[in-house]
């Protein structure tokens, strides 16, 4: 008895199709992951499964049991594949182990399927309904089989949607979609078609296979929606394919059956009809596949000489146009050569300058490219084949080193290289076909070596400038340490030898003032002029080493700078009784003009400092009964502190030179002389001013009209004690040097 | 005027030391020398002066040393006020010495004699 074709048939059929183009759909896209190709066996064991319950299904109690068996040894295939996808997905390399345990699991069960009566003891029908199994002793295995594959899936699946959760989003959310819709399909699929039948319920039996039709749209939208798998030009190609299939079964099904009843009168059953109609389906699914491995299966062993100009050509412009690299480049395009005209053996010799200077082959031995061999054949500039050759000494030359064929590569009559052939695998002579395509290659592939050798040229070049840039390098460290350990040892010496300076200089100094202050003897007015000069050099010469010392200290970066907030006024005060005994000598009246200012923010030391010299010069340069004025100004940004003096000024042209090393002026040598000066204390103030972030400058109306020095620092505000940093000045520890003091 | 009072000068340059013992004596000081580390050591350790005048680099222990062995073994008779000479500007030497018990000190080269007088009478009237 034969169950009818009805709807549920209809419904498999669909279901089918809808895995088997989702099957293609994946198939013919770009990449083969091992998550797609599992992917892919997924479905295929689905369209597997749906098939036979198609054929159970329509069957008659003859065959019934058989088909029972063949339904649930199709059914075994799709927990494992499902669990397989699950481990690979989406990039990873899962435990071989793992792999070997599923792939052993499924042959045990799936051959346990087929053997009677273990799983399937038999199936009895109930005419309008489903076919009834009943089940054998083996069939608890199967059960915790399906179940267990599926438990491993979910959780594979779980775990991964954990592991990816905050790393790749994507993926999360493919994970997300996959585990909802297989969930709710293989459960809803595992009640119809495990559980229920197990309990001896039949009717939805057909249901499990017919759900996974939204299985393939829940598929199809998370491919679609969130780049599952990458699509590309594969919709076309699918439903093109799937067009031609749906031609060839249709016409040939036809075909088949008006022949068949049209000429031999015979009239098909329903079931053989389908039966046929499916066969011609698989006959035009499997044709393409077929087709492909006869060819390679013939080419491997039979040497089948034919190939496609044109496809080849189209290779080795790939192969030539994506590679830079020389040797790659000369061992790919041999390779492909040979491969595809099908060659036994073959070289590529490089030249620069008419010496070999690579050497690529596949076969031949080392005596073939001895360089008297080559230069014979360097003088031919076309394809030279053995064939075309009368007998003679190049006929010999080639034959006894196996070469078939030769062709010099030139770049615009520039020697780059030679290709050598040997006989083909099939022992037959080369085709006009095999010519041609040599002669095509060889230009491309000479100007791509060409360019291929530049590259290696710039890259060997680069590296060696990269070894000398790294010498010079090393080098300049070296004399960089070095430099600086010179640097150290001038400092110290500086400082060493000023410190012994000073000892005979101080007992000059003593002594000279003993002899004008306290002789035993009246002194002679000349004498005391010579003594008192004495006295004044050597105090000009204790200054000069100390100020030598101050630049040698502020120039190797010695002198720390640590601002802070402080009253100006207070310190011009406090200066002012330093040099209070010295004004009275001279008789000098100082004035401050009080004026109402914010805080200044700098290294209160260094500006004691700036203003002992200010303060100091002005008195030197100030004749008896002059006047010095200290006066303020603040923009709320700087504070300036001018000192006026009414002493010997400056002229214009002089003024540029006031802050230089020795920068005294000539006119005012006598006052110098007599005051003590050094000529670098002007210099001294503006480096300082400058590394607490101010400026310093001078003023003078002309000669004999008094100067004005002023300096300006910035204030204390919220701005620059937020940039307090950019302001100070820190030194290594040890490396610490203060500034000696300044002689009024 | 009863006993002079006591003075220490441990100098090395012997034009240095003389002066300060001519400039000291004529004021009516009790002068008393040492030319090197060992010397000066030994006589510290002695005590009893009023004012030690104390250069820092010195021939076989220098002016540091000296401060630390004197703290670590007190004089049979106490001192005065310890200053020290230098020739070196204000120096990180200078802030130690104040640590190892120094009252002040003398920059020699920036000093007039007058000035040194000056400077000595007003540390024996602080010890006072």
């Amino acid at each position: 008895m034969l169950q009818s074709f009805d709807l549920i048939s209809g419904l498999l059929i669909l279901t089918f199709l809808a895995n088997i183009f989702l099957a293609f759909f994946i198939h013919y896209r770009s990449s083969k992951t091992p998550a797609n190709i599992t992917f892919e066996l997924v479905i295929y064991s689905i369209a597997f499964w749906v098939t036979a319950m198609f054929f159970y299904r329509l069957t008659s109690l003859q065959y019934s049991e058989l088909f029972a068996r063949l339904l649930y040894f199709a059914a075994s295939f799709t927990a494992p594949s499902f669990f397989l996808f699950g481990l690979f997905f989406p990039r990873e390399r899962p435990n071989k182990f793992l792999i070997g345990i599923t792939i052993f699991c499924t042959f045990f069960i799936s051959i346990l399927c087929l053997i009677p009566g273990l799983i399937i003891k038999d199936v009895s029908i109930v005419p309008g309904s489903e076919k009834i199994i009943n089940f054998g002793k083996a069939y608890p295995f199967y059960i915790v089989f399906i179940s267990g594959f599926f438990t491993a899936f979910y959780v594979t699946l779980l775990f991964k949607f954990f592991k990816y959760r905050n790393i790749n989003n994507l993926i999360k959310v493919q994970i997300q979609y996959i585990l909802i819709i297989t969930s709710i399909v293989s459960v809803l699929a595992m009640l119809t078609n495990l559980v229920l039948p197990t309990l001896g319920i039949f009717v939805v039996n057909w249901l499990g296979q017919v759900l996974t039709t939204f299985w393939v749209g829940g598929i199809a939208y998370v491919i679609v929606k969130h780049r599952f798998i990458e699509i590309r030009f594969v919709v076309a190609r699918a439903i093109a394919y799937i067009f031609l299939l749906l031609a060839i079964g249709g016409i040939y099904s036809i075909l088949l059956f008006l022949v068949s009843s049209s000429l031999f009168k015979i009239a098909f059953t329903q079931e053989q009809i389908i039966f046929y109609s499916v066969i011609t389906f698989l006959v035009a699914i499997s044709f393409g596949p077929l087709k492909r491995m006869t060819e390679r299966a013939t080419d491997k062993y039979l040497f089948k000489g034919y190939y496609s100009s044109e496809e080849v050509l189209k290779v080795l412009s790939t192969i030539i146009g994506s590679n830079l690299d020389l040797n790659r480049l000369i061992f790919d395009v041999l390779n492909r050569v040979l491969i595809e005209l099908r060659i036994s053996k073959g070289a590529i010799i490089l030249f620069e300058q008419n010496n070999i200077y690579h050497i690529s082959q596949i076969g031949y031995d080392n005596k073939v490219f001895y360089k008297e061999n080559l230069n014979i054949m360097l003088s031919k500039t076309n394809t030279v084949f053995i064939e075309d050759l009368e007998e003679g000494d190049m006929k010999q030359l080639m034959r006894s080193l196996n070469i078939s064929l030769f062709r010099v590569l030139e770049v615009k009559n520039e020697l780059v290289g030679l290709l050598l052939l040997g006989e083909k695998s099939s022992g037959e002579v080369y085709s006009d076909q095999d010519l041609k395509v040599i002669d095509i290659l060889a230009p491309e592939a000479a100007v791509a070596i060409q360019n291929a050798k530049s590259y290696d040229k710039i890259k060997r070049f680069n590296i060696t400038l990269t070894e000398e840039v790294q010498k010079a390098t090393s080098e300049l460290q070296i004399a960089n340490t070095k430099l600086q350990e010179l640097d150290r040892l001038k400092d110290d010496f500086v400082s060493i030898a000023s410190h012994e300076l000073r000892t005979p200089m101080t007992a000059i100094r003593s002594y000279v003032w003993m002899a004008l202050h306290k002789s035993d003897v009246p002194l002679s007015e000349k004498l005391t002029r010579y003594l008192n000069r004495t006295l004044i050099s050597t105090e000009r010469l204790i200054n000069l080493v100390n100020d030598m010392l101050n630049i040698s200290r502020i120039e190797s970066g010695r002198i720390e700078v640590l601002p802070t907030a402080f009253n100006m006024q207070t310190l011009v005060q406090d200066v002012l009784a330093e040099v209070e005994a010295k004004a009275r000598e001279k008789a000098l009246i100082l004035e401050v003009m009080p004026t109402q200012l914010p805080q200044a923010f700098a290294d209160p030391d260094k500006v004691h400092q700036v203003l002992l010299n200010l303060i100091g010069n002005a008195m030197k340069f100030t004749p008896q009964n002059g006047k010095i004025t200290i006066s303020f100004f603040s923009d709320g940004n700087t504070i300036e502190t001018s000192v006026k003096d009414s002493g010997v000024g400056i002229t214009q042209e002089d003024l540029s030179r006031l802050f230089k090393k020795f920068g005294r002026l000539d006119n005012s040598y006598v006052a110098a002389a007599t005051s003590g000066g050094t000529g670098l204390g002007l210099f001294i103030c503006k480096s300082l001013i400058e590394l607490m972030g101010g400026k310093i400058w001078a003023k003078s109306p002309g000669l004999n009209l008094g100067a004005v020095f002023t300096f300006s620092l910035p204030v204390a505000n919220e701005r620059t004690l937020a940039e307090a940093a950019k302001y100070t000045k820190k030194v290594k520890e040890g490396e610490v040097k203060l500034l000696e003091p300044v002689n009024i | 005027m009863d006993q002079p009072k006591r003075i220490l000068i441990v100098e090395d340059d012997q034009f240095l030391r003389e002066f300060y013992q001519e400039l000291l004596s004529a004021e009516g000081y009790a002068i008393d020398t040492a030319a090197d580390g060992e010397t000066a050591t030994s006589k510290i350790y002695e005590g009893g002066y009023n004012l030690i005048m104390l250069d820092i680099m010195l021939p076989k222990k220098d002016g540091l040393q000296i401060l630390k062995d004197n703290k670590a073994h007190p004089p049979k008779k106490p001192n005065g006020s310890v200053v020290v000479l230098t020739n070196l500007g204000q120096d990180a030497i200078i802030k130690t010495c104040f640590e190892l018990g120094a009252s002040g000190y003398i920059i020699k080269s920036a000093l007039n004699p007058d000035q040194v007088l000056t400077e000595i009478n007003n540390y024996l009237k602080a010890g006072a």
